[in-house]
């Protein structure tokens, strides 16, 4: 039998990914100025000593000497021998983006780089000299005067003789070995008396034995520690071989005795190894595992082993009545069948909470986000977090985090003001960013709301029209000028500052929300603030449809992009150049997509006068699709067309309807995109003169 | 038995996982010959399961007087018979 560790890797990474969370959260939470709870400290330790653990069982040798150090000051600060500083805070934030980097080339299968870690580690052991330099004040004072407190440096010898099936629980030697090589100087002699002949080998079953020396101020429980998890599965001994003696109170005499012996062995107890062994490289030719999955409650399985067995028992009633079924029966038949459909939409429902996933999720990043962006600008901003625990699927929280990181970064750099403006405003010096977010009704809603100096309808105007994005804006209102902020181009170069212009502007963030099947609007008042309110479907999995006809065929457009359905009135409908048609909707002049024309197919209804027209918007342009009759409104299930046949433009997905036939899904932003030209775009642009 | 070098790729891994099949290559090839070189310039991971079956054809080649030649040992295998104090056990130094 052999195991295979690397299965167990994307686990470990979502585990150490978490205990990050967990470790940035109390961090960001700790005042240095004021008493630290003790289990803030403990939390943090624990985190870091569960990556350190487990980076150790499959590996990975610089996360694990590189928590190591953080370890080692943590454990430092919880017996309190060393103060939380700011100073430590700081190093031990960035260590959690360089952990976090690491994790994501792990995942990658890529080489770690050292550029983050190495200026941390020098900070750590700069911070660990001190210590032993202040330990080592300390221990001379203490033996002139009471003439105890020392650092002991021991000479360990250590017999590790494993029980041959060892190695398919899948306890490694090796890693407990690289562990304490880490701890000293170190040496190991192999016996390989007990392996057997080539020919009679068990190869999954280890003979070798060890014997190592360890010279080291690490004390016994530390060592015993690393092979707690083998405990049971071999004989162990360690035993101290010389008398101790003590690192930094050596006799000059003791000292040489100790280094002719084995080497530096004095300097290099007295610090940790520094030295990055990268004993394993991480290409390897494995496909990438990092499928990404998910933790659910217990209840939530519960739940669903609860429905199947309800389903279970209407399908053998059902089955009963179809065996021996007469008309008699059809009362039962009916209230079997509402039973099944019940069951089946719970059942769906359930399914469907498998994938939410609170969205502190996503909003868990914004508390270091912010204390380290209002650090950097100087300004005074408190966060607010309100229904962290409203639920989204995993998919759509996975990529609304930029968005939302954009949005939150716009809100601090450009809408909150610096302290002596807020203060020259009548504002209190600490500006208020808020996220919120809360379902309404298939849709969760995403609010950015700050307190800062709002959004100045005239400026954004004005600039739009200096970019050329539009000729006027005398005829829009706030709403619609707002809008122009998220078209392309509108932020320049100028503009780019660290903080916010990246150079991915809210186009982007538009385009990704968009794209989830999302929108985007925002509120704003000058010198109160603004919100900017994301608006989700909860799943990507199912969507609210309307079914329409287009002579024999049935399409469904999402519900949410459908702004109204109207009979065309001829009167209303212009001819422009390049065969658009307009159609006067109020304000708006609409350009009308026949569909038919779009997927080259036989329409009962060519003809625009009295013909239906569904009007739809997609990232803030409106279109109206020429159907020839609405059916009804459904939820269907989201099919790819992509992996089940090929990316057709125009076209979402597919799904199947109750008859068993199949509807394709109209790709709003797709159909707008490829059907109306650039500038012709935006609804402003058209607005009727 | 020829004394002619018989040749073996070690791959990239030299673990638990794939032990089993070096094992047979070296069974195989010592059929032929007791002259064995390894070829492991590519070896990225390596364990103790995979070691510990070039102890047994280091033990296998001294009792048939023959051969273990190390083709290119990569860092990483040297390394890891350094951590499990195998290097001479299996000729590597």
């Amino acid at each position: 039998m052999s195991i295979d560790l690397e299965q167990f890797h994307q686990v470990f990474f979502e585990e150490s990914l978490e205990n990050l969370d967990v470790v940035e959260q109390a961090l960001v939470e700790v005042d240095v100025d004021s008493d630290i709870d003790s289990e803030v400290i403990n939390t943090i330790f624990r985190a870091a000593h569960s990556i350190k653990g487990g980076s150790g069982t499959f590996g990975f040798t610089e996360v694990t000497e590189f928590t190591h150090l953080m370890e080692t000051l943590l454990d430092e600060v919880r017996d309190g021998v060393r103060p939380l500083t700011q100073e430590l805070v700081d190093a031990l934030l960035k260590s959690c983006d360089c952990l976090r980097h690491w994790f994501d080339c792990l995942q990658a299968k890529q080489d770690l780089s050292d550029e983050q870690s190495k200026p941390l580690v020098v900070i750590f052991e700069n911070m660990l000299n001190k210590n032993s330099a202040l330990a080592s004040t300390e221990v001379n004072v203490s033996k002139t005067t009471a003439g105890t407190d020392h650092v002991p440096l021991h000479h360990w010898q250590i017999t590790f003789i494993p029980h041959s099936e060892i190695l398919l629980s899948g306890n490694e030697p090796i890693r407990l070995f690289r562990q304490l090589e880490q701890m000293g100087e170190y040496k190991v002699i192999a016996d390989i008396s007990g392996v057997e002949d080539i020919d009679q080998l068990t190869v999954d079953e280890c003979f070798i034995s060890w014997n190592i020396e360890l010279v080291t101020t690490t004390g016994k429980e530390d060592i015993v520690e690393i092979f707690e998890w083998v405990i049971d599965e071999c004989t162990l001994t360690i035993t101290d071989n010389i008398p101790t003696v003590e690192a930094n109170n050596v006799p000059e005499i003791g000292r040489e005795m100790i280094a002719e012996k084995s080497g530096a062995i004095v300097e290099e107890a007295k610090k940790p190894k520094t030295k990055i062994e990268i004993a394993q490289k991480t290409k390897t030719i494995a496909a990438s595992s990092a499928a990404s999955s998910i933790r659910v409650g217990i209840d939530k399985v519960d739940n669903l082993i609860n429905l199947v067995g309800e389903l279970v028992i209407t399908q053998s009633m059902l089955s009963e009545l179809g065996n021996n079924f007469d008309m008699s029966k059809i009362e039962r038949l009916s209230s079997g069948l509402d039973q099944l459909l019940q069951n089946t939409k719970e059942l769906q429902e359930n399914v469907m909470r498998i994938r939410m996933l609170p969205i502190s999720f996503a909003f868990n990043r914004f508390p270091r986000m912010i204390r380290d962006l209002s650090v950097k600008i100087g300004k005074k901003v408190d966060l607010q977090i309100n229904g962290e625990h409203t639920e989204l699927d995993k998919t759509v929280m996975e990529k609304i985090g930029d968005p939302l990181v954009h949005l939150v970064r716009n809100a601090i750099d450009h809408g909150i003001e610096s302290v002596e403006e807020r203060v020259a405003a009548n504002k209190p010096e600490m500006g208020v960013i808020k996220l919120d977010a809360y379902h309404q009704g298939g849709n969760i809603v995403i609010e950015i709301v700050d307190d800062g100096k709002g959004i100045d309808a005239n400026i954004i105007g004005q600039k739009a029209i200096e970019k050329g994005i539009v000729d006027d804006v005398s005829k829009l209102s706030d709403g619609q000028i707002y809008d122009l902020i998220f078209e392309p181009g509108f932020s320049t170069a100028a503009e780019i500052s660290d903080i916010s212009g990246r150079g991915v502007g809210m186009d982007v963030v538009r385009r990704n929300i968009t794209s989830l099947g999302g929108r985007i609007d925002i509120e704003s008042e000058v010198g109160k603030g603004s919100i900017f309110r994301v608006h989700l479907p909860l799943t990507l999995a199912i969507l609210d449809g309307q079914l329409v006809r287009v002579g024999s065929e049935v399409f469904i457009i999402p519900l949410i992009s459908i702004v109204e359905s109207l009979q065309i009135k001829a009167e209303l409908v212009n001819k422009v150049s390049g065969n658009m048609i307009l159609y006067r909707l109020r304000e708006d002049n609409v350009p009308i997509i026949p569909i038919y024309k779009e997927f080259n197919i036989e329409a009962d209804n060519t003809e625009l006068d009295s013909a239906l027209l569904v009007v739809v918007e997609g990232d803030g342009r409106k279109v109206g699709l020429l159907v020839d009759d609405l059916l009804a409104q459904q939820q269907v299930v989201i099919k790819s067309l992509e992996s089940n046949y090929k990316r057709i433009e125009g076209i979402s997905g597919a799904t199947i309807l109750g008859d068993g036939s199949v509807a394709l899904i109209l790709d709003i932003l797709g159909l707008i995109t490829q059907t109306t030209p650039k500038k012709s775009h935006s609804n402003r642009s058209m607005k009727a003169a | 038995m020829s004394s002619a070098i018989h040749v073996i790729d070690c791959g990239d891994a030299l673990t638990i996982a794939n032990v089993a099949a070096i094992h047979h290559k070296i069974q195989e090839a010592l059929k032929n010959s007791s002259n064995i070189e390894l070829a492991a310039s590519d070896v990225e991971k390596v364990d103790t399961a995979g070691l510990q079956v070039f102890v047994a054809l280091q033990k296998e080649v001294e009792k048939t007087h023959g051969q273990l030649i190390w083709k290119n040992p990569s860092d990483a295998l040297r390394k890891a018979a350094d951590t499990l104090g195998l290097t001479k056990c299996i000729s590597l130094d």
